[in-house]
């Protein structure tokens, strides 16, 4: 079984050509491919449809001007059922940034729900979990270096430190092979389907109950245990509801490929 | 159960039910000061009813979550092929009415939507509806587009996730929302007793005249 599942994995193949002319300039395509995550029903691989995803997060620049558009979403007008106290807080007002928010420095303290309506506006949409971890399997050089323990040590070290002040500009962030920046090493972005964790509340409270999320023991049971980045991952979400605003959390668009 | 063999169109009977229940419907100037600053806090705080999507119900009626503004509403989420949580968390819904008197019943909404809107079509759910012998005048199974029913679970603090074999996970939540849409009261869990929830209910009920009766 295990062994079924690692050949799997080395075997989603990420194709990686120059981008054809129906691909905008800020976002790259990623192949599809399957890969297993971490949890749940896990232990099968998923597939992942061919998508487009932005190159960049969005930044306070881009989100500024979507305030400008879209007044309802402003600091002072954004209801609390989608937007919590701390939505954009960082911003000095309404419709300034001021100096903790730069403008090409990735958005953060946006809610899922701002994060939706932003990208709504552009036709675009939040990549599910399963696109996003499978295009954050790649490194500069590899689809997927997930199996690389240098690779997963990398990103537990930049989770294991603060979020700085001021975050730096998205044009500074690594890039992958696509061309993808940022998916590590910066902010934490949301996915459209956050909340597909059954751990709130009380057990008796959901009808599946991912116990190996939360208890001890339960990172023996996840599919792969030396993965502890991605299982940090999984139970952030799970953490999350869609009112949310967290000060190392921002978001990128995605596009399906009809 | 006149109305499994005569469906009225779901708004006339929603309408039928204002009229009768005078007293809970102000005009701009009626307003009574503690419902215009109660108006402020709902704005500023944000209700499930600012969530603008189109839903179509069991009888092929399409309709906003808003059209229900004006009552309180029991809210859950689930699928009509479900064999194990759905069921229960009918019975559970069906339990609160059960502890109501038959007007404060008349008073209240009940909705289930569908979290499988491929395979939920407006029929399937009058049917997973029959099966129980709710009455379908005051209780809607609705189908939307499957990012609005993921909008409204999130809205809700609902969790759910489609598995492999088709079926689905997800929170077994009953939501109490009042007039205004806001969410006042949560039920979490299966078999749950309803005196919790019956007694938040009795709270925002529009014409509570009936339970102030009862010695």
């Amino acid at each position: 079984m295990k062994l079924t599942s690692l050949v799997l994995v080395a075997t989603a193949i990420v194709a990686v050509s120059g981008p054809p002319d129906d691909i905008p300039a800020d976002m790259a395509k990623v192949e599809g491919g399957t890969y297993v995550p971490m949890f749940g029903e896990r232990d099968k691989p998923r597939t992942v449809a061919p998508f487009l995803l932005d190159r960049r997060p969005v930044t306070n620049g881009e989100f500024l001007a979507f305030v400008r558009e879209h007044p309802e979403w402003k600091r002072s007008s954004a209801k609390r059922l989608f937007a919590d106290d701390g939505y954009l807080s960082h911003w000095e007002a309404d419709e300034v940034l001021g100096d903790k928010a730069p403008e090409n420095a990735p958005v953060i303290r946006v809610s899922w729900f701002a994060a939706r309506a932003y990208l709504k506006a552009c036709g675009k949409r939040l990549p599910r979990e399963d696109e996003w971890e499978f295009a954050a399997l790649a490194d500069a050089e590899r689809g997927d270096a997930s199996k690389d323990p240098a690779f997963l040590k990398k990103i537990l070290e930049w989770y294991a430190k603060p979020t700085p002040a001021v975050l730096p500009s998205v044009s500074d962030l690594p890039a992958d092979l696509r061309g993808i920046q940022g998916l590590h090493g910066c902010v934490w972005e949301w996915v459209e389907d956050f909340n597909n964790q059954m751990v709130t509340g009380a057990a008796r409270s959901d009808s599946t109950l991912d116990r190996s999320l939360f208890c001890a023991g339960g990172a023996v049971s996840a599919t792969d245990a030396a993965n502890y980045a991605a299982f940090m991952r999984y139970a952030f979400r799970s953490s999350l509801e869609g009112n949310y605003t967290v000060n190392n959390l921002g978001f990128r668009g995605a596009r399906s490929i009809p | 159960m006149k109305f499994h063999h005569h469906p009225l169109p779901y708004l006339a009977a929603l309408t039928l039910g204002l009229l009768a229940m005078p007293g809970t419907t102000y005009s701009a100037d009626e307003e009574p000061p503690c419902c215009k600053e109660k108006q402020a806090a709902t704005d500023a705080e944000g209700s499930i009813y600012d969530l603008d999507a189109v839903w179509t119900n069991q009888h092929g009626k399409e309709l906003k979550l808003a059209n229900l503004k004006g009552q309180p509403v029991l809210l859950t989420i689930g699928y009509a092929s479900c064999q194990f949580a759905c069921p229960r968390l009918v019975a559970d819904l069906m339990a609160i009415e059960r502890g109501l008197t038959e007007s404060e019943r008349k008073q209240v909404a009940i909705v289930f939507v569908s979290i499988d809107p491929t395979n939920d079509t407006p029929e399937k759910l009058g049917e997973f509806f029959k099966q129980y012998h709710v009455d379908q005048s005051r209780w809607s199974g609705l189908r939307g587009d499957s990012g609005d029913v993921l909008e409204l679970s999130v809205a809700l603090g609902a969790r759910y996730r489609k598995l492999e074999n088709g079926d689905f996970a997800h929170s077994n939540l009953i939501t109490l929302i009042d007039a205004d849409g806001s969410i006042v009261h949560r039920q979490e869990g299966l078999g749950i007793a309803p005196n919790a929830t019956i007694k938040a209910l009795r709270g925002i009920l529009p014409n509570p005249t009936d339970t102030n009766a009862k010695p």
